[in-house]
This record gives structure tokens, C-alpha cells and sequence, in this order.
């Protein structure tokens, strides 16, 4: 009955655990198991399975590529791989418990589990980390159990040579401490003839050294250490060692205090103070270690590729003044509800920088690619995308969606027949490439096609590179090309507000007020029209010629007068709003406690006060 | 732990030789139609000593091949479309069929009853081919990358092994693998970002060299051995990209500095002459003669304002004598084939080891022709000077790096024919007159699904006389532990 009661309670604790780390990882780390699925696309096919299998440690990556594709569902990551750390926990209970059936034995058990959840905050640790360390424990379980009643020392060494090859080619690097770990069991156990066991460590350092020696690694690092499950160009933080040492010195631990400290530990008081403290410590590490910003990014990145536009627009929104990165996919949500424009000056802007951040370094970056794709710029997409694609596990599947149909706005058919043939060897995206199929081949469909057609007919008339100078320039020959993209339409007003360029909006408003893309002009491009208007009709033509605007430039932009505004789509509610503007401005500079209350949402207020 | 692999690949394919039995149909009914087949097969001319060239009938129901040679008849059931010859059966049909044709006839079963296609025909040519190539596999994409390496391809089996992958070293860049006169017991390539250096291996002696020097532009680019191994021609240059908006050559990789030097393989030092390092011009592209007299290169005036006025860049094929008792260069440059005047430019000449036929790619501009949808071969005859495309090998699409065999009888070289972008290595059949064959798709194992799922581009293809024995982890451990030699300018 005693019995009975223990187990349930172990099990308790275990289930306990699953939904505590489950919780945690969800509250936490949802967004960077969905990241890690968009690194990676898992193939249903022999050739892909087998060339991951044949490598040493391949199998755990294969398993962890095989888990990491159902991460594509928000809850999976978190579920999955709490499941999977309480079974780590709990073989690895049922190994040190063999050691010394002492309560405390528990929390210790629980100490690799809890650090592999660390290394899993740094997006560098490869899931293949945990699936290794999955098998490397199974497999010592399987030792501890197979070897347990054998009398004859030569046959526990065969199985464990057996298993320390067999966990090689399964999990790789991790087979080092398995080899310890076997090791130290038996000599902790007082198994006959256990420093046989050392023959284990040989095998496994041979192994590693034949790696290296074939090519199939580069240094020993990559077969003795865990940066075997960490990205080969980044120094590897220390932290991932923990959950590789812990069980080693438990097994330790747990010996010393059997032989030398058990009236120490006996009590239970004593096991509190140990759980509080492993907890104590964890909670510490695990949030010191939790990168905010990158969880932002990931978030984003979901809204993104699932397309919640007012989820996206909500929590980028919260970051935007901050960091140009969120401003992107603030106003990437605001352009896909068909708001930005209009809206533009509702949210915090800070320069064009606020439209696309184009960052120095080399790194593929993943968003630009989404701001450049919905602005029609595809031939600066299909570069990014690309990049973004060239990860260790293979493609990326939304940059792949993105390459896939720029190859079909192209007319580049067999390319695209051959990602359509790889997305749909995928789970998640199988359904999806099939449905491209229609496409391949048939111009007719394309161009009928409301987002293929689209993009199409927005490729640029006239050639040019892209990106050659900041990203207006696309914009303006997509446009020349074809005025009916509304998304670069929107984009393009919009860069040209925030970066204040009032005569430009001028220009814009000339060439394509009316079109269809720009039938109604909106609020903020009204008030910058206005105000150039004014500007141009207040400023003293003797200052202005001091200052380069030549007499003809003068000319022109005079005649922007108000009847022009009002032909060009400002309307009169907006020209009274000014004339209060401006009286409410004048006010503010004779008297400077006076606040513009009102228009804190406007072009003229952006203009004015807004430091970019 | 690659030598497992193979002996297990071994096993797989012999399974599925036995599990492809022959069969014994009979043809009710014959079609005028062509099968359609991958790779194209059809009227192609082959070494004897080649794989065999399986295939794949592209469309729907059970087929058979029915092979007719000098001795008789052979059936070969397809297995989802894909003909796949048991080696001995190849071997002996290709000893059989030697300096003559193999007749194919495709068979579909299509109401009940067997159809046979319009046969097409293999020639089989008495020319041996080199046994190896090796070329490297990158995504063809634009500035990005992860894993990439130089592998070599029997071509008398399946097998394909890695020389040299970047996943030893980082996922850095390795590139322009070469050797001299297709021996790899001299072979280089260079190695960019980290443990950066130039690779070069003599008789399994590793050296890394720094090839960085004041006096050059750039560390050393294009490579092409002399054939005595003492030298190696080199360009230097200042390569930039671009990306075009909607042009199908998608990228215009240029140069905006570049010159052609030599480097001495025993002093370690590089010369040149104010002829191939000219500040009004560029130069790139070297390779030497067969009699090492003579430094082939391509040469384009400068052009300013780049890469706004890409188009404008032409280069010419041009040729200066070399000495190489003394490392000596001529005192004027030929032009052999003036592009310029036909608005077009030259890249990669490579003469034939018979020194007959120089081959190069001609394009609209610029030197990157691997980017360049309207890249051609042309040929020029070295001893008339008659200049002409090999219309047999060009397609609609990229024909790019190219390579000669030893017996000047076989050309590879790379073409993105198949899809637009990813690059495959296609072999033709030169003949003593210099005329060339319909080229043929490197055989593979199951060649649709294998080109299908290939993620990467073959980038210079080059054929070897034998396979490249130096061990990688030598290789490494001389880029990773080894400073690097400084190589130096011969000052005159």
C-alpha cells in the first residue's frame, strides 16, 4: 500500500513538473520554439531522412527535426518539450535512485531538466540538444538495467561498449557522458570490477578522435563537448555545460552523503532546503539568461507569418518608439490592414528608418524581407530570402514560400516546380504548395492572380539595382510601373511623410492624385499638402533664393495655392483644421507652457516636433 | 566512417541492380513520338568508360527499354520510370558497343498492349574520359551561405566523396579549386572569411599561403596552373554585386579592379608585367597554354562610374607570350577575339591540352557569366582563328566554366539548362576536327529524383586523372593551426 502510495506520489511530482516547465517554457519561450520551426524544414522523404541518419549523432538530429516541424502550432514547443524534460527527469530519477532510495535523490533529478531549459533560451543551442541528452539517458538507463543482474564483469563491458557505440551514432557528442556516466555508476555502485568500466571512456574519446580524424568533424570540441548541439561559428556559453555536469556530480553527491552525510541529509527539512534552493538558483539563471528583445522579435515574427495583423499592430505598436525593428513590423501590420497611411502618425514614428530598417551587418534578415516583399520589391525580397534560407537545418519554410512565389511572378517556372516539390514533402506546407501548382506554367493564371498578378505587374520597367539607394527609389519605379499597388502606393506616401520631404509629397501628389491607386488622398498627405502650400506662400522670396531655391523652383512651388490643394484632394475640414493649427501654433511660440492639444496625432505635429 | 558509407551505398545498389530484373516483352505497336526522358539521352555521345546512364521516363504506366547493340537485344523494366542498368551489363554493352551506337526504344504499356517510342540513339566513342571531375556545391544563391565544399565524382562509378567541406573550418567559404594538368598531386584552392588563405598542396605537402600583398589589388582570385607546376596565373581582383529589379539575370557581379600576375610556386613570389596589370584596363581570367608560352587572359577597358555603366564592360580574349625560364612576359597583348566590337565580352578561356581549340564563354557584358542567361561557348580554332559558337552544346539558358579532358576529346562544363538557376555539369563530345557533340547530364544513380533534390549548384567543374588522396583533416589542421606563408612581389 506504502508502495502504491509512493508511486503515485512520484508520479505526482513528475506530472508536477511536466506542468510547471510546460507553463514556464509557454510563458516564456512560445514564441522561440515557433522560431526555431520556421529554421528548419522537415522532409517526409528517404533521401533527407537517410543523410541525417547516417551521421554520427544524426539520429538525435533527425528526432529533433522530426519534433521541432509540429512547433508550428504555438503550444506544441512548450507541451512537447516539457514532456520531454520530465521524462529526462524521471529516467534520470530511476538511474540515481538505484545509487540511494533517499527522497532527496528527487530534486536532484530534476537539475540536468531544468538547465536544458536554459540552454534553450539561447536560439544558437539546437534542439538536437535535448533529443541527444533524451537518448544518452535512455541509454544509461538501459545499461544500469541490463547490467544490474549480470555476475560476469566481461558482460556488463560488452554492453556497455555496445551502448556507448550505439548512443555515439545516435545522439554523438553526448556518448562522452555516457561513458562517465556508466563509469561512475558502477564504481559508485560498487559493481565488481568496475574500473572495466574506464574502457567505456576510451571508447568513447576513440570515436570522437576517428570523427576528426575522417572529417567528419572539425575539432574534438564538436565530439566531446556540447557544442556538438551548438552553432559551430559562436563561442559557446558555459552554461551549457550544466546539464551535462549535473549528473555526474549528483551521482557524486549522492554517494558522499549515502556514506559520509546521510544523518545530515536524512531529514526532510534538509530535502526542502534543497528543493528551495535548485529552484532558488534555476529561477535566477533562467531569468538573468532571458533575452527580452529577441522574445519580442520571434513574437513579432509569429504575428507575422500567421498574419494576425491586429495582434501584430497591438504588441508592436508597445516598442516601436524604441526599436526600429518593432516600428517595421508595426507598420508592415498597419499597410496589410490598408491603414498606414491614414493611420501612420496614430502610432510612434521615428523617419523613414520606421518604414525599413536596413541594417549594416550581413546577417539574413528575416523582417526586412517581409517589408520588402509587401512593398512589391522582389527582387531585393528574393535576395534576403534567399540568405535567410541558408540556415544549418535546412530552408526556412516562410522565406521559401516568399522565394517560390517571386519565382512564379518571374515566370520562372522549373525553379519554382522544384521548391513546390521540396514544400510539399513538408507537413505544414505541403497543402499549400500543391495549391501553387495551378500556377506553374500558365501565365494567364498568374497574372489573374490578385497577389501574383499583382507583383507581376509591379516588377520595374526600367532596370535599375535595388536597394542601390534607400528603399524610395524601388518604390518610385514600382510605381512608375504600375500605380495600382496600393501597398506601395501607402509606403511610399508614407516614407516620404516621415522622412518630412513635403516637397517630394508634392511631387507624388502631382504625378498620382487621381489614379487608381490614389484616389482619395489621405488625412496626413492632405496636412503635409497644406503646409507645403503654406510654407512655400509665407516664405520671403528674398530668403529663399538666399537659400539655393532658384526662381523657377519658387514658381513652381507657389503654384501649389490652396485651390490646388483643394483640386488635389484636401479637403476643407483639413484646411480649417490647419488655420486652427497654425493659430494654436502661433500661440504655443509667444507662450511657451501653452500645449497643442489635439493634434499630437498629425503630420504638422511630426513635422514639428519629431526628432529624426 | 566514409568508407562504410560506401561499401553500405555499395550494398543498396547492388540490391536494387538484382531487384531491376530483365525482362522479355514484345512491341505490338510503334508511335512516332519522341519519349519524353530525364536527362535527356537521346543522340547523345558517351565514353565508354562512363557510368551508366540511367534514366527516367517522365510520364505515366510500366515501361521497358529495349536495348539493341552489336550483339544482340536487352530489356530493362522500368521501376517508376527510372532505367537502371546493372554495371556489368553496362560494361559489357559499352565494351560491346565501343566506336559504334547502343539503339534505344522506350516501350510504354498502355492497353494492354506494349507501345514503343521512337528509338533514339548513344554513340559510344573509342575516347576514354579522365575518371574523375570535381567541382564545388554551393547554393546558388547571392551573398549568403552554410555548407559548401569541393567534391570529386568517379565517373566510372557513383561515387561522389568530399575533397574538402567548409563545415571543418567554420562554414567559411572555400573556392576556385584547380590543379595542374588535372593532376591532383598539384592542386590549390583558397579559403575566404576564417582561417582565411590560399590551400596549396604538391605531393601531399599542405602549405596555406597569404596571398595579400601591397602591390595587388586583392589576395589571389582566378587560378591556372602552368603546365610545368611551377607557376600558377592568377587574377586579383575587387569584386562587387548588385541586384537587379526585374532583369532575368537577376545579379550583376562586376569588377571594379582586377589584373592578372603569376605567382612562383618555389620562391613564393608573384610577377607581373604593366601589360596584364594595367591601370586603364581590367584583366582576369588567365590560363596558360598547353606549351606554358603562352598567358591567355581577358582584358576590358576601364570603365568609371560602375556599377551604373555595368553594361558597358567588355572584355576581349587576349594572349601574351610567357617565359617561363625566366618568369618573363611578352612585350605586346594579342587580341584574339575583339568582343568589343560585337558588343560582347569574354570570360574563362580554356585551351585544349592538344593545343588546338581555345573555349570560352561569351556573354553581353561584364565577366560573371554564370549570372548571365545569354551566356554561350565559342571556340576558337588556334590555328585558323576562325572564332565560332558550339551550337551542339548551347542552350536558351547559361553555359558557363568549362574544362577540358586530357585527351582534348571531352568538355564539361556547367549550365543552368535544366531549371533557370541551379547549375549542373553537362559532358560533350569533342571530335579530332573540334566539332562538337549533344552534351550529356553527369550521370547519377536515380538522375531525377537526385537533380530534383539537390539543393545545390555545381561551380567549377574540372576533370582530374585521378582522385584527390590528401586527407581533409590534414587540410584543416594546416587552415586552422598554420599562420600562413606571406607571399611577396618579385621586384625587378
Amino acid at each position: 500500500m506504502k508502495q502504491r502510495y509512493q508511486k503515485i506520489l512520484v508520479g505526482g511530482v513528475f506530472l508536477f513538473f511536466f506542468l510547471v516547465i510546460g507553463y514556464l517554457l509557454y510563458d516564456t519561450l512560445r514564441f522561440s520554439f515557433f522560431f526555431r520551426e520556421q529554421q528548419q524544414l522537415f522532409l517526409f522523404d528517404k533521401a533527407y531522412c537517410l543523410k541525417l541518419i547516417f551521421n554520427p549523432g544524426g539520429f538525435a538530429v533527425w528526432f529533433a527535426r522530426f519534433i521541432v516541424q509540429f512547433f508550428r502550432v504555438i503550444w506544441c514547443g512548450p507541451i512537447v518539450t516539457g514532456g520531454l524534460l520530465a521524462l529526462i527527469s524521471f529516467i534520470n530519477w530511476r538511474i540515481l535512485r538505484r545509487l540511494d532510495n533517499l527522497n532527496w535523490s528527487l530534486p536532484i533529478s530534476f537539475i540536468p531538466s531544468l538547465f536544458l531549459s536554459v540552454s534553450l533560451l539561447d536560439s544558437y543551442y539546437y534542439y538536437e540538444g535535448i533529443t541527444a541528452y533524451l537518448f544518452f539517458i535512455i541509454g544509461l538507463l538501459l545499461y544500469v538495467k541490463l547490467s544490474d543482474g549480470i555476475l560476469k564483469s566481461y558482460f556488463r563491458l560488452l554492453i556497455g561498449l555496445f551502448l556507448t557505440i550505439i548512443v555515439y551514432y545516435v545522439a554523438g557528442a553526448v556518448t562522452i557522458l555516457f561513458s562517465v556516466c556508466a563509469f561512475l555508476f558502477d564504481l559508485l555502485a560498487g559493481k565488481k570490477n568496475s574500473l572495466l568500466g574506464l574502457c567505456y571512456l576510451l571508447v568513447a574519446v576513440f570515436l570522437g578522435f576517428l570523427s576528426v580524424r575522417w572529417g567528419i568533424e572539425g575539432l574534438h570540441m564538436y565530439t566531446y563537448t556540447p557544442a556538438d548541439y551548438y552553432e559551430i561559428t559562436l563561442p559557446m556559453p558555459f552554461v551549457h555545460y550544466v546539464s551535462w555536469w549535473s549528473l555526474p556530480i549528483g551521482m557524486l553527491f549522492i554517494f558522499i552523503v549515502r556514506n559520509y552525510l546521510k544523518n545530515l541529509f536524512s531529514s526532510n527539512l534538509m530535502e526542502i532546503f534543497l528543493s528551495v534552493g535548485i529552484l532558488f538558483c534555476y529561477s535566477k539563471i533562467y531569468y538573468s539568461s532571458l533575452d527580452h528583445d529577441l522574445q519580442k522579435f520571434y513574437q513579432n515574427e509569429y504575428l507575422t507569418v500567421e498574419e494576425q495583423w491586429d495582434e501584430l499592430l497591438k504588441f508592436s505598436a508597445k516598442n516601436a518608439s524604441k526599436s526600429y525593428s518593432d516600428a517595421n513590423y508595426m507598420n508592415l501590420a498597419l499597410i496589410e490592414k490598408g491603414i498606414l497611411t491614414n493611420s501612420l502618425f496614430d502610432y510612434p514614428q521615428h523617419g523613414p528608418l520606421s518604414i525599413a530598417f536596413i541594417s549594416n551587418n550581413k546577417v539574413p534578415d528575416i523582417r526586412l524581407a517581409h517589408v520588402l516583399f509587401t512593398m512589391g520589391n522582389m527582387a531585393a525580397t528574393q535576395n534576403l530570402a534567399f540568405n535567410a534560407c541558408q540556415i544549418p537545418n535546412g530552408y526556412n519554410p516562410t522565406m521559401l514560400k516568399m522565394i517560390l512565389q517571386i519565382d512564379l511572378m518571374r515566370g520562372a517556372y522549373p525553379v519554382a516546380l522544384k521548391y513546390i516539390e521540396l514544400l510539399e514533402k513538408s507537413l505544414f506546407y505541403s497543402k499549400w504548395a500543391t495549391e501553387q501548382r495551378k500556377f506553374l506554367f500558365n501565365d494567364e493564371l498568374v497574372e489573374q492572380d490578385a497577389f501574383l498578378g499583382m507583383g507581376r505587374r509591379s516588377f520595374p520597367k526600367e532596370e535599375a539595382f535595388v536597394l542601390y539607394n534607400s528603399p524610395m527609389d524601388d518604390l518610385y519605379k514600382i510605381l512608375d510601373t504600375n500605380p495600382e499597388n496600393t501597398k506601395a502606393m501607402d509606403y511610399a506616401l508614407a516614407y516620404l511623410l516621415l522622412a518630412k520631404d513635403i516637397n517630394h509629397v508634392r511631387d507624388f501628389v502631382d504625378r498620382y492624385y487621381g489614379t487608381s491607386g490614389l484616389k482619395i488622398l489621405p488625412i496626413p498627405v492632405q496636412e503635409a499638402l497644406i503646409f507645403y502650400s503654406d510654407y512655400y506662400h509665407t516664405l520671403d522670396e528674398d530668403y529663399a533664393l538666399q537659400h539655393g531655391i532658384s526662381k523657377e523652383q519658387l514658381a513652381y512651388h507657389l503654384s501649389a495655392d490652396l485651390e490646388y490643394c483643394q483640386l488635389h484632394g484636401v479637403t476643407t475640414e483639413t484646411i480649417e483644421r490647419f488655420v486652427r493649427f497654425k493659430e494654436a501654433y502661433g500661440k504655443l511660440r509667444q507662450n511657451q507652457s501653452t500645449v497643442l492639444v489635439g493634434y499630437e496625432k498629425t503630420f504638422w505635429h511630426y513635422l514639428l516636433f519629431a526628432q529624426i | 566512417m566514409e568508407y562504410i558509407y560506401r561499401y553500405i551505398k555499395i550494398l543498396i545498389t547492388a540490391f536494387c541492380c538484382l531487384s531491376c530484373s530483365n525482362t522479355d516483352i514484345q512491341i505490338t505497336k510503334n508511335v512516332e513520338e519522341s519519349p519524353e526522358i530525364f536527362p535527356d539521352y537521346k543522340d547523345v555521345t558517351i565514353p565508354y568508360n562512363i557510368v551508366p546512364l540511367n534514366f527516367s521516363y517522365v510520364g505515366e504506366g510500366d515501361v521497358c527499354l529495349i536495348i539493341s547493340g552489336k550483339h544482340g537485344e536487352l530489356q530493362i523494366k522500368g521501376k517508376d520510370g527510372l532505367f537502371s542498368f546493372q554495371n556489368s551489363t553496362w560494361r559489357k554493352l559499352m565494351q560491346e558497343n565501343k566506336g559504334d551506337s547502343i539503339k534505344l526504344t522506350v516501350a510504354v504499356y498502355i492497353n494492354k498492349e506494349w507501345v514503343g517510342c521512337k528509338p533514339f540513339f548513344i554513340k559510344v566513342s573509342t575516347d576514354p574520359i579522365d575518371p574523375y571531375i570535381s567541382y564545388r556545391l554551393i547554393p546558388p544563391g547571392y551573398e549568403g551561405w552554410k555548407d559548401m565544399g569541393i567534391y570529386q565524382r568517379d565517373l566510372e562509378t557513383f561515387e561522389e566523396t568530399s575533397i574538402f567541406e567548409n563545415k571543418l573550418t567554420n562554414h567559411n567559404c572555400v573556392n576556385c579549386h584547380a590543379y595542374c594538368e588535372r593532376d591532383p598531386s598539384k592542386m590549390m584552392f583558397h579559403v575566404r572569411a576564417e582561417f582565411d588563405g590560399t590551400v596549396l598542396i604538391q605531393d601531399e605537402v599542405i602549405e596555406k599561403l597569404n596571398t595579400k600583398t601591397d602591390s595587388t589589388v586583392s589576395t589571389l582570385v582566378y587560378p591556372y596552373w602552368h603546365p610545368s607546376g611551377k607557376y600558377i596565373a592568377f587574377s586579383v581582383n575587387k569584386t562587387m554585386q548588385n541586384f537587379f529589379n526585374h532583369h532575368p539575370n537577376r545579379i550583376e557581379v562586376y569588377d571594379v579592379e582586377s589584373d592578372v600576375v603569376v605567382y612562383n610556386v618555389q620562391t613564393r613570389q608573384i610577377s607581373y608585367s604593366s601589360l596584364t596589370k594595367s591601370a586603364n584596363s581590367f584583366e582576369t581570367f588567365p590560363a596558360f597554354s598547353p606549351d606554358g608560352r603562352s598567358l591567355y587572359f581577358c582584358s576590358a577597358p576601364k570603365v568609371d562610374s560602375l556599377p551604373l555603366k555595368y553594361d558597358l564592360v567588355r572584355y576581349n580574349l587576349c594572349r601574351i607570350t610567357f617565359n617561363p625560364e625566366d618568369m618573363s612576359f611578352g612585350s605586346k597583348v594579342d587580341t584574339l577575339y575583339n568582343a568589343q566590337l560585337h558588343q560582347k565580352s569574354v570570360s574563362f578561356p580554356r585551351v585544349s591540352p592538344d593545343g588546338k581549340n581555345l573555349v570560352f564563354t561569351l556573354h553581353n557584358w561584364g565577366n560573371f557569366s554564370i549570372w548571365h542567361k545569354e551566356a554561350d561557348l565559342w571556340k576558337v580554332n588556334l590555328q585558323t582563328e576562325e572564332v565560332v559558337p558550339l551550337a551542339e552544346v548551347n542552350s536558351d539558358d547559361v553555359e558557363s566554366y568549362h574544362s577540358w579532358s586530357s585527351n582534348s576529346r571531352w568538355l564539361i562544363f556547367s549550365s543552368r539548362r535544366t531549371n533557370g538557376l541551379y547549375t549542373r555539369p553537362f559532358i560533350a563530345y569533342v571530335d579530332e576536327k573540334g566539332e562538337t557533340c549533344k552534351p550529356f547530364l553527369l550521370p547519377q544513380n536515380n538522375p531525377l529524383v537526385y537533380y530534383k533534390q539537390l539543393m545545390f549548384s555545381y561551380n567549377i567543374p574540372e576533370f582530374m586523372i585521378r582522385k584527390v588522396e590528401t586527407s581533409k583533416y590534414k587540410i584543416k589542421n594546416v587552415l586552422r593551426e598554420s599562420k600562413g606563408i606571406n607571399v611577396t612581389v618579385k621586384r625587378n
